[in-house]
């Protein structure tokens, strides 16, 4: 077996809260296989979107240890934090987070600019192509729908071929249709680009289509499961 | 990252922030042309006294006598081969139109001989020049003389005893700086027909001038040569006045040190607008922290969104300074258009281009180092906001932080060094902002934390948010009061100084001071001019002699000994002196030391203290003076201040009655005459004495006022622009809250309060903000006034606390509208499109 991609040690999380510190997550360990798709489940506020970004290295945790592609994210410094992104992590998040001031081509073309690749333009246009937004390059985020926005946000995830997928609630913004729509472009990329893909949601019928499923509650791991 | 992705991303940032750019390029542009324009119009000033310097002296070197200049100087200057010389002899005078109604005019008298002037032209109308038209019975004169005379070209004047034909006008021409060219017209006349009008008689106070010019190159060299050479060929040397023109430039000297003052003036909008760069970018940054944390977890790093930033506050920068420069050299343009007069010479227009480079970089400098510290504050972008909004702030980096201030005090401080002529100018301009700036900041938090405590109970709900809204998260009220307030303190100081010393001048005038003063009047003429003066119902009539007399040697040590000492007489000491005797001194004299005409044994002589000690003398000193060639030896046995305000005949030097018995003297009278009376008076004496020159004291002031004037209207165009540039900071801070606003108005419509009401919650915090900066600011304003008044103009004046009230006031007002122009599209918000 090849070394894991993503693996957590004991990882807590605290914060300060009224003069109090407030764990939110606690003893996480958890190993993900390259190539996997790993969903996390639980209800608001056990820590998933928390455990997401420390994963990232977005965050930084309490305690324990965070390691990608056997590197420790806490010996890393910001630069060398957005440096290691760059290359290795996409992220989807739950609110698309486009940037507004820039048309869906530039949003998309944005990573491949940062690494440097060559022809980013045109990749970026057949990555919009891809998830069937060719006609739609030249808009600005407040012009498209939820759900071609968050097209445009999995274009922009998948578009540097990233060897770790993160998604925060992905179709936690948009109507159970389009949701699936989307669920089902961004399972359909993960598949053809092989990248593991780590997701984070509540829904049910969502972590179903992941091969191995994490529970947390209150910060901790529960139950792990894995599709049969 | 590639230089073109960076250049790429920038551009596309910029997209949507036209209101951002519009103020920072307002804040950044009214300063840059403040400092553009100030420096552009010394320049060209400066200029002008470079490429004039020759035409404004006439010659490339003068040499100036109050006596007829010694032939040991013509004799030396008859051996340099083909040097040039024209002479003038120049007296003030009344020129006068006889008749029944007789018309009469203050005028400087120039005599001339030979080409003059040597360079530069006199251009007369009809043309032809001056030796066209002088001869033996015509003149030539300027044709503010005859509008005041009432007369044309082809009429005649008396010019002392002779009637004289006007036979062209005059413009241009040398020695037009200086007082006396602002106070009289000038005439133009042969020395021969001068000759004959009397006016160099006895006791005339004549100024001779030769000028010269070498032939070949007048470089610097050989004119001090010549200089040395002569000072060397006649032995009375120290009595004359070279003046080589390289060295013009008393009025040049003045030029660069009100260009020192004035640009410290310029670089405090400019610095203004620094504080403004410091809240738009702040407001920016603190905009962009969802997209930064976004472009973090896509992997840029902060020092690349750092590099980005700065890139582009680096172009903000230089568009505001750009236009700002446009504007900046419009000014000589402009004050040559409109206001040609305020200028000493003709200004030189040529792109002013150390100015304009002057200018931006200061104003790139300046708005990048503003920028910093609000930049600094990328590092504290979490890039875990974008899963959670609420993610912490990373630790700030001390060091940075206290870096960028130091880097902004020292960029403030070279700004300062660079636009003051002197760096303790520049020490006192950046403690004094760093002061200000600490007072006014302190004063805003003192304001937030009285609006967070405000209590709640019996206030209109109106009044307790809107004070509320003062401390709400980004209201940006500590920069606006500072900014304001700094504003505020400018124009209200230059106002306070400017009113309180117009006052001092006019209200230093007692009711009995003399409002006319005639000077040179022979012994034969003193009953006649007294006789004239009681026809036209005069008071307070007093009349003291004037002796004119050279100091020769000061305790046995002669005035050219003297001469060579550092630091002693100058001036002072080998100009002609004009003494008085006294049996007793006027109240507005008071002993200081030693006591008045002590000493039967000898003759005295008591000094205004001040003289005293420029000549380097005390009560026992003994001076010995050469009157018209007589030596007569006087002991200082008194010193005495003079309160030289009242206007009253008051001497340096005055001597005991009788020790200057048999001198040759002039009178000198002054009296109050009523101001219907002062032409009649004129006219009269022009036409009974005429080499008796009149002085009308409210003809004086009146030029004196004009010109202050002109001088204050200057200070208050740069005092606006520190004002325009406290409010484009308001309006930019109102702007970048706008869409916060927007929410807001349309929360408090949809829970009932109507438009009215949210104009009163809007006034409340505006006029608030406003009114504390002008109360910081009119406080400020009040203490530097009574500083300088008091210490360095060393006037007793009294400051009006009424200015404290109305600068709050006004500044509250001000404020008030501008934010509530600034809320306007914010104010017609309807609830549901803000709210769906």
């Amino acid at each position: 077996m090849s070394a894991p991609i993503l693996e957590c040690r004991g990882v807590g999380k605290h914060l300060p809260s009224g003069g109090r510190d407030l764990t939110i997550l606690e003893g996480i360990d958890l190993v993900v296989p390259r190539g996997d798709f790993v969903a996390i489940l639980g209800p608001s506020g056990s820590g998933k979107s928390t455990l997401l970004g420390l994963m990232a290295g977005l965050d930084r945790p309490s305690s324990g240890s965070v390691l990608l592609e056997g590197r420790a994210l806490e010996d890393l410094n910001e630069d060398a934090l957005a440096r290691m992104r760059r290359r290795r992590v996409g992220f989807v998040f739950q609110d698309f987070q486009l940037l507004g001031n820039l048309t869906a081509r530039e949003n998309v073309s944005l990573p491949l600019e940062l690494t440097g690749v060559d022809q980013a333009w045109e990749r970026a246009g057949d990555m919009l192509e891809r998830v069937g937004l060719g006609a739609r390059t030249h808009h600005y985020p407040s012009q498209l729908s939820g759900g071609e926005q968050q097209r445009v946000a999995l274009a922009r995830a998948f578009a540097p071929e990233p060897a770790l997928l993160l998604a925060d609630e992905p179709t936690g913004n948009l109507d159970a249709k389009t949701g699936r729509a989307a669920l089902d472009l961004l399972v359909g990329l993960r598949e053809s680009a092989g990248a593991t893909l780590v997701l984070v949601t509540h829904d049910d019928q969502v972590a179903a289509r992941a091969q191995r499923r994490v529970h947390l509650e209150a910060g901790r791991i529960v139950r792990e499961d894995a599709r049969a | 990252m590639k230089p073109s992705t960076y250049v790429r991303w920038m551009l596309r940032d910029s997209r949507g922030a036209r209101g951002r750019m519009v103020y920072f390029t307002i804040c950044l542009a009214v300063g840059v042309a403040a400092v553009v324009g100030t420096a552009a119009l010394a320049d060209g000033i400066d200029r002008g006294f470079d490429q004039e310097s020759r035409a404004i002296l006439g010659a490339d070197l003068t040499v100036d006598a109050k006596r007829p200049l010694p032939a040991e100087l013509d004799a030396a200057l008859t051996t340099i081969d083909g040097l040039e010389r024209s002479d003038t002899v120049e007296t003030m005078s009344m020129v006068l139109v006889p008749g029944t109604k007789a018309r009469s005019r203050l005028t400087r008298v120039f005599a001339v001989r030979g080409s003059y002037p040597l360079y530069g032209e006199i251009v007369t109308e009809p043309r032809g020049g001056l030796e066209a038209h002088l001869g033996p019975d015509t003149v030539v004169v300027e044709i503010d003389l005859l509008t005041a005379l009432g007369i044309a070209v082809g009429d005649s004047v008396r010019v002392g005893t002779q009637m004289l034909r006007v036979a062209a006008t005059a413009t241009g021409g040398p020695q037009q700086t200086g007082f006396t060219s602002f106070l009289a017209p000038r005439l133009y006349v042969s020395q021969e027909a001068f000759a004959r009008t009397g006016l160099l008689g006895f006791g005339s106070r004549v100024q001779y001038r030769a000028l010269l010019r070498l032939p070949g190159p007048p470089t610097r060299e050989r004119i001090d040569r010549l200089v040395e050479r002569l000072e060397a060929a006649v032995p009375d040397a120290a009595y004359l006045d070279f003046d080589p023109y390289h060295q013009i430039g008393r009025g040049r000297r003045w030029i660069q040190r009100m260009e020192g003052f004035v640009g410290l003036a310029a670089l405090l909008s400019l610095v203004i607008g620094g504080i403004g760069v410091a809240l738009i970018v702040r407001a920016w940054i603190a905009g962009r922290t969802r997209a930064m944390a976004v472009m973090r977890a896509l992997g840029v790093t902060p020092t690349q969104i750092l590099v980005l930033s700065l890139g582009h506050t680096l172009l903000l920068a230089l568009a505001g300074s750009a236009v700002g420069a446009v504007l900046g050299c419009l000014l000589p343009v402009a004050v040559r258009t409109w206001a040609p007069s305020l200028l000493p010479v003709e200004i030189v227009s040529v792109i002013p281009v150390g100015a304009v480079l002057r200018g931006v970089g200061l104003g790139v400098g300046l708005s990048l180092a503003f920028a910093l510290p609000a930049l600094s504050a990328i590092w504290r972008v979490s890039p875990a906001r974008v899963l959670r909004s609420d993610a912490d702030p990373l630790p700030p980096q001390r060091l940075v932080q206290v870096a960028s201030a130091v880097f902004l005090v020292g960029a403030v401080f070279a700004a300062a060094v660079v636009q003051a002529d002197q760096t303790r100018h520049a020490v006192w301009f950046t403690g004094g902002f760093v002061l200000l700036i600490g007072l006014l900041y302190l004063a805003a938090r003192g304001l937030l934390a009285f609006a967070r405590r405000v209590p709640r109970r019996r206030l209109s709900p109106y009044l307790v948010h809107g004070i509320t809204a003062l401390a709400r998260p980004g209201a940006g009220t500590v920069g606006a009061v500072v900014a304001l307030g700094l504003g505020t303190m400018v124009i209200t100081g230059i106002a306070l100084v400017e009113t309180r010393l117009r006052e001092a001048i006019l209200a230093n005038l007692p009711s009995t001071a003399p409002s006319v003063f005639l000077i040179d009047i022979q012994p034969a003429q003193r009953e006649a001019v007294r006789a004239e003066l009681e026809e036209v119902g005069a008071r307070e009539i007093d009349e003291v002699p004037v002796v004119m007399a050279r100091i020769a040697a000061i305790d046995g040590t002669s005035v050219a000994e003297i001469a060579q000492e550092e630091g002693r007489g100058g001036w002072s000491l080998t100009r002609e002196q004009r003494l008085t005797w006294r049996k007793e001194l006027t109240p507005d004299n008071e002993i200081t030391a030693g006591a008045l005409w002590s000493d039967p044994e000898r003759k005295e002589l008591s000094i205004e203290a001040g003289f005293a000690k420029r000549l380097g003398v005390d009560v026992g000193s003994r001076i010995e003076f050469d009157v018209q060639g007589v030596s007569v030896t006087l002991h200082v046995t008194s010193l005495r201040t003079v309160e030289w305000q009242s206007l009253s005949l008051n001497f340096f030097l005055v001597a005991e009655p009788g020790a200057l018995q048999g001198a040759p003297a002039l009178y000198l009278t002054s009296a109050l005459v009523p101001e219907a009376q002062e032409q009649v008076l004129q006219d009269q004496l022009a036409a009974a004495v005429p080499n008796v020159t009149v002085l009308r004291v409210r003809a004086v002031l009146d030029q004196v006022m004009a010109l202050l004037e002109r001088i204050a209207l200057g200070l208050r165009i740069l005092g606006a622009f520190t004002v325009l540039a406290g409010l484009a900071i308001l309006a930019g801070s109102v702007s970048a809250s706008v869409l916060h606003r927007r929410r807001e108005v349309a929360l408090l419509k949809s829970l009932g309060v109507t438009r009215g009401g949210v104009v009163r919650l809007f006034l409340t915090e505006y006029g608030l903000c406003g009114a504390l900066a002008g109360l910081v600011g009119g406080g400020g304003a009040l203490l530097l006034a009574w500083t300088w008044l008091e210490h360095i103009a060393d006037l007793d004046v009294s400051l009006p606390w009424l200015a404290l009230p109305t600068a709050m006031l006004g500044t509250a007002i001000l404020t008030a509208v501008c934010g509530l122009a600034a809320n306007y599209r914010a104010l017609r918000v309807r609830p549901r499109e803000v709210l769906r």
